[in-house]
Parts: C-alpha cells; sequence; structure tokens
C-alpha cells in the first residue's frame, strides 16, 4: 500500500507570549496515514493536535523534520490535502452550491467540471434539494455535511478533519458521524481525524494515534480490526468495543496523571 | 432513515403571522405623533406670543413654500444641494473604501499612516470648508469636496475594521485551497467587509447633507445652505426653517437609498431576510 502522509521526526516550535520563551506543541512526532486508511488522533487539550493539521495541510512549516504528502514533502498548501473545522465556514454570502464550489475555484477547472463536481457532492451529501438555500437556513449538521461536501469536492488525496463533530449535540453527532463514515468511505479518500472521544474514534477509525500532553508525542497507537467502518451506530454496539475503549481511555487516563 | 430525518429540518420558516398587525400599530402610532407635533407647532407658538420671525408656524412655513419656488428657484437649489451631496457622497465613500481596503490590505501601511490618519479624523472636516473656497472659489467644488472628506472617515475606519476582523480561519480555509493573495481578497475579505461598508455608508449618507450645508452656508451662493444665510440676512426664518426641513428630507432620502442598497447586497443575512 501507498503512504499518503507521512510526519517524520517532526517538531514544532511558537514562540511564548511574553519572557521570549518558547512552547513545544509537538516534538519528535512520527507516524504515517496508508492510502484510503482513516486514522483518529486521540489526545488531551493543547498536545498539538491542530498544530500537527496545520503542518499537514501545508499552512505550517515544522520548526525541524519533514511532512510528506504522496512521497513529496510538504512546502505549501497542496491541492491533495483539504481541511475542515469544528466550524463548518460556509460563507454567509454564497448559498450551498456556491459554498460547495468555493474550493474549486482556486483553479482552473471548466465550469461545466465545478458543475459536475458540485452535483455530484451536493448527491453524496444528500442536499441537493438545498443546493439553492444560504447557510443560514440549515441545521448544524446540515452545515457540517455541506462542509464536508466542500472538503470533498476538490478530490483531494486526504482530508484532515479537526473534531468536525464537538460543537453539535449528542444526537446530531450520532447521526452525522454515519453520514460522514459512509461518504468518506464511498469516497474512498484518505482521512485523518482529530477528536477528543474516544469512543468516535474507535467507531470511525481503522487505527487510532493517541498523543501525549504537550510536546505531543504518540504514545500509542492500536489497530481498530472492527468490521463496519462506514457504520460508526453499528460497530458502537459491536462486543469487543468496550474493551478497545477501556485500552485507550487509560492511556488518556495516565496523561492526566502525567499532568497532575 | 430515522435519525436522518431528524437532521432534515426545513428551512426557517417565514415570520408569524402577528406580525403584520403589529406593524400597522407602529404605523398608527407614528403617525400620530407626527401628527400631535404638527399641531402643537401650528398653535402651541401664538399661544405664548412668540413671533413669526423666531419660530414661524407649520402653515407660515408651507406658505413659504410657493414664494421660495417662485422667487428663490427652489428647485434649483434643492438640486443643487441634492447633486452635491451625492458626488460628495460618492466620492468620499470610493475613496475611503479604496483606502480602508488597501490599508487592511497591508499592515505596514496602516502601522505607519496609523497616527496621522487619526489626527485627521480629530481635525474637524468642516474647518477646511473656507480653505477649500479659498483654493477652489466660489463653486460647487469646494462643497462637494468638504462633503467627500466628511463621508471618507468612517467608510474606511469601517472598511479597515472589517478588513482586521475577518475570521483567520476562513482565510487559512482559503489558503489551504492554493488561493492566490487577490482570489482570497475578493472571494472572502471583501463580501466579508459587506456588512460594515454598508454600516459605515449608512453613517457617510447622514453627514453628506452636513458637509454639503456647511459647504453652501460658508461660501455659497447656490443650493440650501445658501437659502439659509439668504433668509438669515432677510430676517426670514420660515425660509430658514423650510431650507432646514428640506436638507433633512434630503439626508433622509439618500440614508433611504443606502439603507435599501443595503438590503439589496445582504439579503442573505438572516437579519434582513426575516425583515
Ligand atoms: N500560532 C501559534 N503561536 C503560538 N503558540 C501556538 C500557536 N499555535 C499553537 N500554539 C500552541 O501550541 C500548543 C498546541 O496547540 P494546538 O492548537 O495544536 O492544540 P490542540 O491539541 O489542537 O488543542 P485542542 O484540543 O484544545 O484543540 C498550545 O499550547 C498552543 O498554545
Ligand atoms: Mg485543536
Amino acid at each position: 500500500m501507498a503512504t499518503e502522509l507521512e510526519f517524520r521526526a517532526v517538531t514544532r516550535k511558537f514562540a511564548a507570549h511574553g519572557k521570549g520563551g518558547v512552547v513545544t506543541a509537538i516534538e519528535g512526532l512520527n507516524f504515517s496515514v496508508e492510502k484510503g486508511e482513516f486514522v483518529a488522533v486521540l489526545g488531551p487539550s493543547g498536545c498539538g493536535k491542530s498544530t500537527l493539521l496545520g503542518l499537514a495541510a501545508g499552512l505550517d512549516q515544522p520548526t525541524s523534520g519533514q511532512v510528506l504528502v504522496e512521497g513529496q514533502k510538504v512546502r505549501g498548501p497542496n491541492p491533495r490535502v483539504a481541511f475542515m473545522l469544528q466550524k463548518d465556514l460556509l460563507l454567509p454570502w454564497r448559498n450551498l452550491a456556491g459554498n460547495i464550489a468555493f474550493g474549486l475555484e482556486a483553479g482552473n477547472l471548466p465550469a461545466t467540471e465545478k458543475q459536475v463536481r458540485v452535483q455530484r457532492e451536493l448527491q453524496r451529501a444528500r442536499l441537493t434539494d438545498f443546493a439553492a438555500a444560504w447557510p443560514h437556513q440549515l441545521s448544524g449538521g446540515m452545515r457540517q455535511r455541506a462542509a464536508l461536501a466542500r472538503t470533498l469536492a476538490v478530490d483531494p488525496g486526504i482530508i484532515l478533519l479537526d473534531e468536525p463533530f464537538s460543537a453539535l449535540d449528542a444526537q446530531t453527532k450520532l447521526t452525522l458521524r454515519r453520514s460522514f463514515a459512509a461518504t468518506i468511505a464511498e469516497a474512498g479518500v484518505t482521512a485523518l481525524l482529530i477528536t477528543h472521544d474516544v469512543s468516535e474514534a474507535i467507531a470511525m477509525a481503522d487505527r487510532v494515534l493517541v498523543m501525549s500532553p504537550r510536546p505531543g508525542r504518540i504514545i500509542e497507537t492500536l489497530e481498530i480490526d472492527l468490521p463496519h467502518r462506514e457504520d460508526p451506530l453499528a460497530r458502537s454496539r459491536h462486543p469487543r468495543f468496550g474493551s478497545l475503549f477501556d485500552h485507550l481511555f487509560e492511556h488518556l487516563q495516565h496523561d492526566d496523571e502525567l499532568v497532575a | 432513515m430515522s435519525l436522518e430525518a431528524i437532521e432534515h429540518t426545513e428551512p426557517t420558516s417565514s415570520a408569524p403571522p402577528r406580525r403584520e398587525s403589529a406593524r400597522m400599530q407602529d404605523a398608527v402610532a407614528i403617525i400620530a405623533v407626527a401628527v400631535l407635533f404638527v399641531t402643537a407647532w401650528q398653535f402651541l407658538p401664538p399661544l405664548f406670543g412668540i413671533p413669526r420671525y423666531i419660530i414661524p408656524t407649520f402653515s407660515q412655513c408651507m406658505v413659504e413654500i410657493p414664494v421660495m419656488i417662485a422667487q428663490d428657484a427652489l428647485f434649483a437649489q434643492i438640486i443643487s444641494s441634492a447633486w452635491a451631496a451625492l458626488a460628495g457622497f460618492v466620492l468620499g465613500s470610493l475613496f475611503g473604501a479604496a483606502c480602508g481596503y488597501g490599508l487592511g490590505l497591508s499592515p505596514l501601511f496602516e502601522r505607519v499612516l496609523a497616527p496621522y490618519l487619526l489626527a485627521l479624523q480629530i481635525a474637524p472636516k468642516v474647518a477646511f470648508a473656507p480653505l477649500f473656497i479659498m483654493w477652489f472659489g466660489y463653486n460647487d467644488l469646494p462643497k462637494v469636496l468638504v462633503t467627500a472628506l466628511i463621508v471618507f472617515f468612517p467608510i474606511l475606519v469601517n472598511v479597515l475594521q472589517s478588513m482586521k476582523t475577518v475570521d483567520p480561519d476562513l482565510v487559512r480555509l482559503a489558503r489551504a485551497f492554493s488561493m492566490r493573495r487577490a482570489q482570497i481578497f475578493w472571494k472572502v475579505e471583501f463580501p466579508a467587509s459587506m456588512p460594515s461598508l454598508t454600516a459605515g455608508l449608512r453613517i457617510g449618507a447622514t453627514l453628506a447633507v452636513i458637509g454639503v450645508t456647511v459647504g453652501e452656508l460658508v461660501g455659497g451662493n447656490s443650493g440650501l445652505g445658501y437659502l439659509i444665510t439668504y433668509g438669515e440676512g432677510q430676517a426670514d426664518t420660515a425660509m430658514v426653517f423650510d431650507a432646514i426641513i428640506l436638507l433633512t428630507l434630503l439626508g433622509i432620502a439618500l440614508y433611504g437609498a443606502v439603507a435599501a442598497l443595503e438590503r439589496r447586497i445582504l439579503h442573505y443575512l438572516p437579519r434582513i431576510a426575516h425583515s
């Protein structure tokens, strides 16, 4: 299998506020994500998860080490990588179809191809009836689905999801996880999901990476060899779900003790 | 499918039906206040023995209008003031917006020029009117320039502020999609600034009439501001009142036009879509 994304001994330091100090957000980070794989990253708050995402998206450069996408060193934003955040970042002045087309406007795709992609993603997100709706007319869950559609419309090799469900209520979260899992499986895209939620990680991913508190390093890797990646609800009812949960939770607990 | 149905809520429904009657009540109350005010204006000054050269009554002011049309070319004066207000407003808005976006795009320029802009903003702009008259003479240019100068700052400040408060994650998103700087401006920052720009335009619309009035008071030979000084010289208080009223109406018209433009531009905002 080909490697889609690779972090090689990546360290990122930031100038700390005041006192001219330095904050090491992540240190010596090593991991890779295979093509088509769905990897979840779990870690305590402030351990550098969003930093990692910025590096993978090419919005930020490592202090040392290398980030590679499809074997190429990341030097800047790259059309093979697309991300979405907890905030849907839909443009309020564009209707849904216009928002999904947003990422396509950077390149020079012909207008007909843009149309086709937008229709394809509207269908995949089951938002075709809302193509002309304005963002404020949609529920939070629909807005996040639209954000995923915008992310997938550019045909990325890998999508980076930074806590996409954490602003939603529990009910919507469950529905949306299933919707996202199905959409991502159908699109066959590689995914890196950042989350705080242990059961979300197990329900959705092929593999879970656990990060230590800052400076973030990978302290545990767990293969989730459960069936039905495209259906997180079914997965969360699997008999082995509980033991996987306990295993991961223990590692996170351990980190809390280190912090205390 | 049942879980899916929960998410598929319809777009926000239209306003509740009781709003129409509430709006009617408001309109009636507003008209009632106007009637009350005009009545008081008509009957209170004579009641207290105030002479017409101090406060002319409503009917005296209305009677004066045909006289002004006949003797003082009132329509031409209105057009002169309206034209100057509009020209100054457009000129000031264009420059203000251009400078706001320019400074917003260049943090270095903004830091260097900020103190000078602040100083210029504090300087009383109407005081430039005599200067402009000395430079450009007794024509329409000085009043247009004073108006433009007054309109310039609120628009610059609003646009600059909005450029600085664009959600950085939105810009990161655009960058992640490999957008160039110009694309980020036109597709994200410029449209994101629209609510601030139109808010600035609304302030500018109210200030434009002040600019025109000052320009005409100081050295005009045309316009409603000129009629104010002329009426003052004639001790014709009704004429002064009428000119003030007409200038106010001019301001309201300009403001209304800008507000209508705003509703068109910002149709996507819930507060406007629902109003
Ligand atoms: N641009 C920056 N300048 C300075 N410090 C930064 C910057 N970005 C991140 N940091 C610091 O790096 C550390 C990691 O931040 P990051 O946002 O990656 O954490 P996170 O794991 O995503 O946290 P959360 O779970 O709360 O989202 C934090 O201590 C943060 O203060
Ligand atoms: Mg984060």
